[in-house]
């Protein structure tokens, strides 16, 4: 599967990278293909280009607070989880994305 | 046939004084007996008695009746009802909103925001902290001495008594004409209207009657009977009505056996806290031989010589604290916060082991600076800053000699005019001043002449009472007025200048003129001294008190008559600013860091350069850590301070170089507002820890830690030690926002609670690895055994910083990375993976 996700925490200092890194480590054991974007006090990094939203089978949003540039996603298939939960069992979720 | 009816009490604050006193004045246009009564509390009273009405302990909301017996009762309960009804429900206005807690809006430590904490707000008047039991003692000026006068016959006391009222009365009726204030005549009406309460009355005519004490007894008994009342109530306001009734019961004692004896306390035999409504100076100097752990006072502002004592001897001491003599209770368990200026009455075990843990951290602070004690006062590079002592007696001076002053930059004589029925004489000075010089073995003591006004009263000085004393005739200015006093001063002095390095300072100066009179004053004495064959130091050099902004611009031409100069920056700063800091509706105002004043010091140490003069400063400034880069910068020759600052700024001035401090002052003086400079200032500081993240007295390896409130104070505790944060009760804060949004422990066994806050100086890692884990309420219901606390500058926000700490958050997901850094061995060791894992600073 292709996956982009994008991270976001409140205060973006520590969890929006912790679930970024769950998220990539998990795909990638298991297969995927994954990119993910992190919201957070340094801003955006590693962006989503509209290329790789479009290619993607499924969008990951794990952030505790309003995804910037949403309208990028628009009409693709969106995944809304916890950050806390993308840190705690990222398995549970790439197997909860079926396909 | 009587009348009753029942009504449900309408006001909001309960049946206290002021309602109760309306109520009576309805009731007294009756002629029947009236009786109130409460329905919950079971308690009724005499209509006509303010006292017993508020005896009820009515509250809002309470099923109340009137029943109304007598000659006029249909009337009465015909007028009575409408009054309840329609009047008295405006006749008390909204509780008065409470002082918020934290002075100076600060943050509170957040295990002093439980429920159950007993916490009152006050001035930090003198820093440490301390925990013992309570003990009052009565301040000066309460009561003459009750127990010795001897009995008259009951018709005798009676009379006394009857005299003694009516001579309050005429006092207060007096007082009210006189004063302007509007409180202070409300106060002084409540107090008339209570002298006159029937119930008051009856019972000091029984006590009397009773044949068995004096009317001064009876008195006391009595005040003690109804404050008891006021103090079960539940209500603070009729709490506080209960110091009414006591200094009422205080005032006819005085006015039966005239003014009170100098209360004198009894010796501490055990670590005590003493607490009172205020203190004298006498007082306290009495009570410490040792066991006087913490002073909390009622009254005492931040520089009251009791104050200015208590922080010479290190005592921590909390002032302000309204009503606090009643709030405790003799014996009770109490902490002082001197740092913070709180109150902490029954601490809970959290409370203790937090108090505990500051403490600890105090000492360390405390520790750090001792290795600076002996040192002098110079920079980083090499240019001599002096730093010296303001003291206020030879015990005070020996003090600081002890804790390293290289000179005593400002000794204030007051002290030793105050207390006492006549001024000290010259050879009780010229002995005080000699001791003080030979006690400095070289260094010098810069004793400055008396500086009172009508604000500080000294009796046998007459003073007189003017409506702005810091504004009229103090300091030099009654120096005409009493011309004996001044002579012997300077005498002692120049006496005192043969046995060491001693130098003469006139306050107050605010023209040239002034300081030639002076001078000249001072040569006639030297030449009566030298022709009574006295010695003297015949090159003594004489100094002024750089406060009135007159003063502080005309420093080239001062310079010709004056051999020095000492900034008074307390005093300079409220003229220039034109703030008084007494005054809490302006104190905010009163900032040292306004460009306005250091534009103002700035010119006063370049023209004292210029014209060849030596400059320094005392007041508060000179104890400014945070300022020490200013205080090199405008290149100040000496720096005068409170004793326990003296290691502290040892230490601050030697991080400093010169140069940068210059521009630091050149950017000070550049800025717009107070705000700016203090940013500016934090910025430096903060700039010695801008090369790395995470240092290694920032780890702490087998933490005892138990909880994750003590983990988190721990780490923020840590941080402030490193001199990281400045603030740690608002970073404590910042980190908890964040922590109940949702927990930090993100499993593993790891956590990484984080905050971004303005107190944070500069951006860290605090590293705690704990020697039983710690329940966090983490994402997987694990315990935590290591935790890594992120302080992010909320102000620079540096760019690096967070980049390595995101980098840092990603190799935490890591097994292999967790595993070492929980075997790590050493503080070093977790530095060392940490630095190495995303290249950290």
């Amino acid at each position: 599967m292709r996956i982009v996700a994008v991270t976001a925490c409140p205060t973006g200092v520590a969890h929006t990278y912790m679930a970024a890194e769950r998220l990539e480590k998990a795909a990638r054991r298991l297969g995927h293909l994954i990119k993910v974007e992190t919201q957070g006090s340094m801003g955006i990094e590693n962006e989503l280009t509209v290329e790789e939203i479009e290619r993607a089978d499924v969008v990951i949003f794990a952030a505790e607070v309003a995804v910037r540039n949403r309208e990028r996603f628009e009409g693709r298939r969106i995944v809304e989880v916890g950050i806390q939960a993308a840190i705690k069992d990222p398995d549970r979720i790439l197997a909860g994305l079926g396909g | 046939m009587a009348q009753e009816f029942a009504f449900t009490f309408p006001l909001p604050n309960g049946l206290h004084a002021r309602p109760a006193s309306s109520l009576c004045r309805a009731v007294s246009r009756f002629g029947s007996g009236i009786v109130f009564s409460n329905r919950r509390t079971g308690l009724s009273a005499n209509g006509r008695s303010i006292l017993a009405l508020v005896a009820t302990l009515t509250k809002h909301g309470d099923e109340c009746s009137l029943r109304i017996d007598g000659e006029d009762e249909e009337a009465a309960a015909e007028s009575l009802r409408r009054f309840i009804t329609d009047d008295f429900p405006n006749c008390d206005e909204a509780l008065p909103a409470r002082p918020a807690p934290p002075p100076g809006g600060r943050v509170l430590p957040r295990v002093l925001r439980e429920p159950s904490a007993r916490v009152r707000a006050g001035f930090p008047a003198s820093g440490g902290i301390a925990r013992a039991p309570v003990l009052t003692v009565r301040g000066s000026g309460a009561y003459p001495d009750v127990d010795s006068q001897t009995k008259g016959t009951t018709a005798a006391e009676l009379a006394k008594l009857q005299s003694a009222l009516a001579v309050v009365e005429t006092a207060l009726r007096g007082r009210m004409n006189d004063t302007r204030n509007a409180t202070q005549f409300a106060i002084l009406g409540a107090h008339l209207s209570i002298l006159s309460d029937p119930e008051l009355r009856t019972r000091l005519e029984a006590e009397v009657r009773s044949g068995e004490v004096t009317a001064g007894r009876a008195a006391l008994a009595t005040a003690d009977h109804f404050a008891a009342i006021l103090r079960a109530s539940e209500s603070e306001l009729l709490q506080e009505r209960a110091l009414d009734l006591e200094d009422l019961g205080a005032q006819i004692v005085r006015a039966l056996y005239g003014p009170p004896v100098d209360a004198r306390p009894a010796d501490l035999r055990e670590d005590a806290i003493v607490v009172a409504g205020a203190l004298a100076p006498s007082q306290l100097i009495a009570l410490e031989k040792g066991h006087l752990r913490g002073i909390v006072l009622a009254q005492g502002g931040r520089t009251s010589h009791t104050v200015i004592l208590a922080r010479a001897l290190g005592i921590p001491c909390v002032t302000g604290v309204s009503g606090i003599e009643r709030w405790l209770a003799d014996g009770e368990d109490v902490v002082v916060d001197g740092e913070r200026g709180l109150v902490v009455a029954r601490p809970s075990p959290a409370v203790r082991r937090f108090y505990e843990l500051e403490a600890g951290k105090l000492a360390a602070f405390k520790a750090r600076a001792e290795a600076f004690r002996a040192a002098r006062g110079t920079t980083k590079d090499g240019t001599r800053l002096e730093v010296a002592a303001n003291v206020g007696s030879l015990a005070e001076a020996r003090l600081a000699f002890e804790a390293g002053a290289e000179g005593i930059g400002l000794f204030r004589t007051e002290l030793l005019f105050m207390d006492r029925a006549e001024p000290p004489s010259e050879d009780e000075q010229a002995q005080i001043y000699s001791e003080t010089a030979r006690a400095a073995a070289g260094r010098p003591v810069i004793v400055r002449t008396l500086d009172v006004g009508g604000d500080k009263p000294i009796p046998y000085l007459d003073l007189p009472h003017e409506h702005n004393p810091v504004l009229g005739c103090r300091a030099v200015r009654m120096y005409d007025d009493h011309p004996e006093i001044v002579e012997a001063q300077i005498r002692a002095i120049l006496r005192a200048s043969a046995t060491g390095n001693v130098k003469l300072m006139f306050p107050m100066i605010s023209s040239l003129e002034e300081i030639r009179t002076l001078r000249t004053l001072v040569r006639r004495f030297m030449g009566e001294l030298a022709s009574g064959g006295i010695a003297y130091n015949p090159r003594l050099e004489i100094g002024i008190m750089v406060e009135v902004p007159s003063a502080a611009l005309t420093v080239d031409t001062l310079a010709r008559e004056a051999d020095f100069f000492s900034i008074g920056s307390n005093d300079l700063a409220q003229y220039v600013l034109a703030v008084d800091r007494g005054n809490e509706k302006v104190a905010r105002l009163y900032n040292f860091l306004h460009p306005g004043f250091l534009r103002v010091l700035a010119q006063v140490t370049a023209d004292a350069r210029v014209a060849g003069k030596w400059v320094g400063l005392c007041g508060e400034l000179g104890g400014s850590e945070l300022a020490a880069p200013l205080l090199v910068g405008l290149g100040l020759d000496e720096i005068s301070m409170s004793t326990p600052s003296l290691a502290t700024m040892k230490a601050a001035v030697a991080r400093c170089d010169t140069a940068e401090c210059r521009d630091l002052v050149a950017a000070a003086l550049a800025s717009e507002t107070a705000a700016d400079v203090e940013a500016l200032l934090r910025r430096f500081a903060a700039a010695r820890h801008a090369g790395s993240l995470v240092a290694p007295e920032a780890v702490r390896l087998g933490s005892v830690s138990r909880t994750r409130a003590e983990a988190i104070r721990e780490m923020v505790d840590l941080l402030h030690l490193a001199g990281r944060v400045d603030d740690p009760d608002a970073v404590e804060d910042a980190v908890w926002q964040r922590e109940e949004v949702y927990s930090t422990g993100v499993g593993f066994g790891i956590a990484v609670p984080h905050c971004t806050s303005s107190a944070v100086l500069a951006t860290s890692i605090a590293v705690a690895q704990f020697a039983s884990a710690v329940d966090w309420d983490s994402l997987d219901g694990q315990p935590v055994e290591m935790a890594f606390l992120v302080a992010v500058d909320a102000s620079a926000a540096g760019e690096e910083h967070l980049k390595t700490i995101a980098g840092l958050s990603r190799r935490l997901m890591d097994d292999e990375f967790r595993a070492s850094l929980l075997a790590a061995g050493s503080a070093a060791e977790v530095v060392t993976l940490l630095r190495d894992a995303v290249v950290v600073p």
